[in-house]
């Protein structure tokens, strides 16, 4: 039976606590307001502040790539192991939890030697040291490097952490060795373009802010759940791969058959300056350019001089011509030798039985290569108008390419010229150049006598998109006149075609040309003893070129004359890249005619495959051949040969034409042509 | 007792109503407040630690609370739990040599706290607060059934209050101050709504004076200095009530979304145990934390009327501890986190994540809903006794009903 007033005393004292308890919860309240509305935001920063730190992502060093995007160097984000030796000792407290006790060095030192394919020994070493940052393998190989931190992380090795650091990777291997030049481990660009670009090319920090918990582990994925972009400068080189792949080859086995020092090649647009092949040997693999002697690092092509010898003959020409003192068919009286003051200067070819050629024209002069007819014209022309020439055709200074180690040549000056040195001059002796130069001032020939300034980089995209640099033709200086330029050209086009440069030749294009031996400088002064510097050089189609290029061989073992040693490497060189590019032959002027053309084609269709030519005919109309047998890429470059066009049908081999082979149709005209 | 209260037929529907939302607002909590990659094994416990709890205090409600009264009972249970915290003590004073009960108690943040039962891990000491309530009940109730004075003298009521105090100084040793503060501060408190005399209550209060004084240690200093000014010592003593409140003052009104937080990732220690409550206003703002205060004190008040409807003395005394102990430990943890007590550590029941907290709460109500059934059962049988006095005693009930409401 209860009371009636049963437990009011009591009750009152458990509304007393309660109330205690609801005041409470009252100034809770008053302290949340104070807390989420009144200081709400200042309490917000504060929090922010707390979080937010900024970070640093490093990107990899930006990509070099040839002028169509094909890569020459990239770089990776790789693991670099370092380590703190003083962090390696495991605490008092961490030895009590793992209730082990461990010798961690020797510990670390023995589970890490396999994968970092280092000794025991080595490594104990390294973490003995009293430093507290040391590398103890820098840019690791993915696989290695997540073993390592799979061992480094299941066994609590104390004192080893990884950076990202970027490597380099050369992925055509050897190919412009020397233009990219290498890196440091510490991706610092030490030569070549890598080093003339580095501060380009060095991977820029990105600095962003971070969420860091109060451990000071990042939690930035939550925050940015995508990844951070990588930032990266693309390089574009004016360099082509695939002439660069054609060009490297033909080094190498220029260098295997002429057992040669050294040698260079360079193929130039003539008409841009665009540089679009160069090698250089010795050479070496960028990947592992400390393998290498340091001489195979240098550029020859912009940083060897030597004397140009014949070469340089049709500059002296170009001299003669632009002073109007000759003409192609102005005569010279070539008796074998000529002296000079104290010096007898010899043709070539010079035998003592032999008396010379008598009287010819100029253009014989340079198609033979004929010492005494140019020592005449140099004697003509005099010290100053030689040294004055040759510095506007922009020898004795460098030529301002954008890689680094570039000589600017040895160029006399006027005044201390005697006349033997005049003399020789003439025939490209007493003058010093880089393959650079050389190139160019025919270059100049090539394109109607513009002198233009050799680049190499298209163009640098900055990570933004932003294209920070733009390669462009730059024309230095109009040197000599169009007409001069284009006599010099068929002078040149000859030396190929039935002169001293018959080697050069490519069966069905224009070629011009001129080949050049001289003896080697010594580096001492003077001349080194039956040591040669052969070369080529020439640019097709002769008439409206495209490629120029030069090759020069310094030192040939055996056969040492350009004609011998280097105009075939010109040839298969070029005959390579004019197929590979499409060009197809022209069969212009000096080929054989449209009778013997089809004679040669009947012969041809026994033998394989026949390529069918298109005939220009006198009155500009084009006759057309028969393209049965012809795959499509062949038939439309042919078609193309002649301004025509092509409307095909179906896809294989043609078998049908449309006009018929041998009709006569005008510039502008459609073929059709059935494939099956 | 079988009245309306508030929107709800009858408390007792209110207080399921109000447990089942704390429970689902602390599941979302704790997922949040420990969500960092991926859905953690704590949000997993929880829902487990959840439905066993809830099991226990859907069969306790059904049982008569009487039994758990029972002298045996209480002496068995606290057989029990007085090993395991002397174990605990053990386990936390031992040399590591010497320890042989290392490998069945978890030592955490040098505290030695749980029993590891390998799926489970239990914290005896929360046990001791519900084992606390229920001697409350038990004896207090007796002496008040008898209408006898409630005093330390009487020799049961000097022992419960020994051993208790005995459990506190055990919890205290783990070391666990606030545990043991709310085990003792639970019987004092019952002690008080029973009727203890002031000065008896003065004499308990300058023992505990005595207790903290031998008892002190340099960083308790520390706490209360930091409780006034957190800023003083922001990366020190004070960095958790400086990240709480942080934590809390970056909510603002309406908080961030769940989940996006962002103090939870180790800027505020015990994001999701003692210190959930922060993560809560962080991410629910002012007006969630509102809401939840509001549900706690709802839910008092459920327990409350539940209490003073109660007639029968025990479970009077039983109920007021059920309901002290709940939202008495929420307002503790509300105050502790915000700032406005020092830093003890006191878990708010349901929200904090803590398997045993968890399992206690849910036993507690069981116990207080077992004490309303049974009440109303009396009732029933009262009316159906005595209709004469049901009809004319109506009145009467009623009157009282408005008197304390």
């Amino acid at each position: 039976m209860m009371r009636k007033d049963g437990l009011r005393k009591q009750k009152t004292t458990y509304g007393i606590l309660f109330c205690v308890i609801l005041l409470l919860f009252v100034l809770v309240i008053g302290k949340l307001t104070w807390l989420q509305i009144i200081n709400t935001e200042r309490l917000a920063n504060i929090a922010q502040e707390r979080m937010i730190f900024e970070d640093i992502k490093k990107n990899p060093r930006g990509k070099i790539l040839d002028r169509d995007g094909e890569e020459f160097a990239v770089s990776v984000m790789a693991d670099s192991l370092y380590v703190d030796p003083q962090e390696i000792i495991d605490t008092l407290k961490e030895r009590k939890q793992s209730s082990l006790v461990r010798e961690t060095r020797t510990l670390s030192a023995k589970l890490l030697a396999p994968v970092l394919n280092m000794s025991q020994e080595e490594l104990l070493d390294l973490f003995s040291t009293e430093g507290r940052f040391l590398w103890v393998k820098r840019t690791m190989e993915p696989h290695d490097a997540e073993l390592a931190k799979r061992i480094i992380k299941e066994n609590k090795l104390p004192g080893l952490h990884f950076i990202q650091e970027s490597k380099r990777h050369y992925t055509k291997r050897g190919a412009a060795a020397q233009v990219l030049g290498f890196v440091g481990t510490d991706d610092k660009g030490l030569s070549g373009l890598e080093y003339s670009l580095d501060e380009v090319l060095e991977g820029k920090d990105t600095h962003y802010e971070t969420l860091y918990d109060a451990y000071g582990n990042k939690i930035w994925d939550k925050a940015y759940p995508e990844p951070l972009k990588q930032k990266i400068t693309q390089v574009y080189l004016t360099l082509d791969s695939k002439m660069q792949y054609v060009l490297e080859d033909a080094m190498e086995e220029a260098i295997k058959r002429t057992k040669a020092k050294g040698a260079a090649a360079i193929i130039m647009d003539p008409y841009t300056g665009e540089v679009l092949g160069m090698a250089s040997r010795p050479t070496f693999d960028p990947n592992n350019f400390h393998q290498y002697s340091p001489e195979a690092w240098s550029n020859k092509t912009i940083s060897m001089i030597y004397e140009p010898g014949s070469v340089f003959k049709p500059i002296v020409a170009c001299m003669g011509m632009a002073e109007q003192m000759i003409t192609p068919d102005t005569i010279f009286q070539d008796d074998g030798k000529i002296q000079v003051a104290d010096r007898t200067i010899h043709n070539w070819d010079y035998k003592w039985e032999y008396k010379g050629k008598g009287k010819i024209p100029f253009r014989e002069v340079i198609k033979n290569s004929i010492n005494t007819g140019m020592v005449q014209l140099g004697l003509e022309l005099g010290a100053h108008r030689l040294t004055n020439y040759s510095k506007r055709f922009g020898f004795g200074e460098p030529t301002g390419i954008e890689l680094p180690g570039e000589e600017s040549g040895i160029l006399y000056k006027a005044e201390d010229m005697y006349k033997p040195d005049v003399a020789t001059m003439a025939i490209g002796q007493g003058i010093a150049v880089t393959p650079i130069q050389m190139l160019r001032a025919i270059c100049a020939i090539a394109n109607g006598g513009e002198l233009l300034q050799p680049y190499i980089i298209k163009k640098i995209v900055a990570p933004n998109g932003d294209v920070i640099r733009q390669g462009e033709k730059k024309v230095i200086r109009q040197v000599i006149s169009k007409d001069t330029a284009s006599k010099m050209r068929t002078m040149m086009e000859q030396v190929v075609e039935d002169g001293g440069g018959k080697s050069a030749a490519i069966k069905g294009y224009r070629i011009a040309g001129k080949t050049g031996t001289a003896e080697k400088l010594a580096e001492k002064g003077g001349y080194e003893k039956d040591k040669y510097i052969a070369s080529f050089v020439g640019f097709v189609p002769a008439d409206k070129p495209m490629y120029a290029m030069l090759v020069m061989i310094d030192n040939p073992q055996g056969a040492f004359y350009g004609s011998q040693v280097c105009a075939p490497i010109f040839r298969d060189t070029l005959q390579q890249i004019l197929v590979a590019k499409g060009i197809q032959p022209y069969s212009g002027e000096g080929l054989p005619s449209f009778e013997q053309l089809e004679q040669v084609e009947t012969k041809s269709v026994k033998n394989n495959q026949p390529v069918p030519q298109l005939t220009l005919l006198p009155d500009g109309k084009i006759k057309l051949p028969d393209f049965k047998g012809v795959d499509m890429r062949r038939a439309a470059g042919i078609i193309r040969q002649g301004r025509l066009r092509m409307k095909p049908h179906g896809s294989g081999l043609a078998y049908k034409q449309e006009p018929k082979a041998g009709s006569v149709v005008a510039e502008g005209e459609t073929v059709e042509i059935w494939f099956k | 007792m079988n009245r309306k209260f508030m929107f709800w037929d009858n408390p007792k529907q209110a207080v399921v109503f109000l447990v089942v939302m704390l429970i689902a607002i602390g599941a979302i909590n704790i997922f949040s407040a420990s969500y960092k990659d991926q859905v953690s094994s704590l949000f997993r416990n929880y829902i487990i630690f959840a439905g066993l709890g809830g099991a226990a205090a859907f069969v306790l409600q059904k049982l008569n609370y009487r039994i758990f009264l029972n002298k045996r009972f209480l002496i068995i249970s606290y057989g029990i739990i007085f090993a395991m915290l002397l174990i605990l003590f053990f386990a936390h004073k031992l040399p590591p040599q010497l320890n042989i009960f290392s490998s069945i108690t978890v030592t955490m943040n040098g505290a030695t706290r749980w029993f590891d039962f390998r799926i489970m891990r239990l914290q005896p000491s929360e046990l001791a607060k519900i084992l606390t309530i229920l001697f409350g009940a038990r004896y207090l109730g007796a002496l008040l059934a008898k209408n006898l004075p409630v005093t330390l003298r009487n020799k049961n009521i000097l022992g419960i209050f020994a051993v208790t105090c005995f459990n506190g100084l055990l919890v205290s040793q783990q070391p666990d101050w606030g545990t043991a503060a709310i085990i003792i501060g639970l019987l004092v408190g019952l002690l008080l709504v029973a009727g203890l005399p002031m000065l008896e209550f003065a004499f308990i209060a300058l023992l505990g004076a005595i207790a903290v004084c031998f008892k002190y240690e340099d960083y308790h200093l520390d706490r209360i200095k930091v409780w006034f000014d957190p800023w003083s010592k922001p990366l020190e003593e004070g960095y958790q009530a400086v990240q709480a409140q942080l934590t809390i003052g970056s909510g603002g009104l309406i908080g961030t979304k769940w989940g996006e937080g962002t103090f939870k990732f180790f800027h505020l220690p015990e994001a999701h145990t003692d210190f959930a409550f922060a993560v809560f206003c962080q991410e629910n703002g002012f007006l969630g934390a509102l809401v939840l205060i509001t549900v706690f004190v709802v839910l008092g008040f459920a327990l409350a009327r539940i209490a003073v409807s109660t007639k029968n003395e025990k479970g009077f005394i039983l109920v007021c501890g059920v309901s002290l102990f709940v939202i008495g430990q929420a307002a503790a943890n509300m105050a502790m986190v915000c700032g406005v007590l020092p830093v003890i550590g006191v878990p708010m029941g349901f929200i904090s994540y803590g398997g045993t907290s968890l399992v206690v709460n849910l036993i507690a109500i069981g116990l207080a809903l077992s004490v309303y059934n049974d009440e109303v059962a009396q009732e029933k049988a009262r009316s159906v006794l005595e209709p004469q006095e049901r009809r004319s005693g109506l009145h009467v009930v009623s009157r009282r009903w408005h008197n304390d409401a």
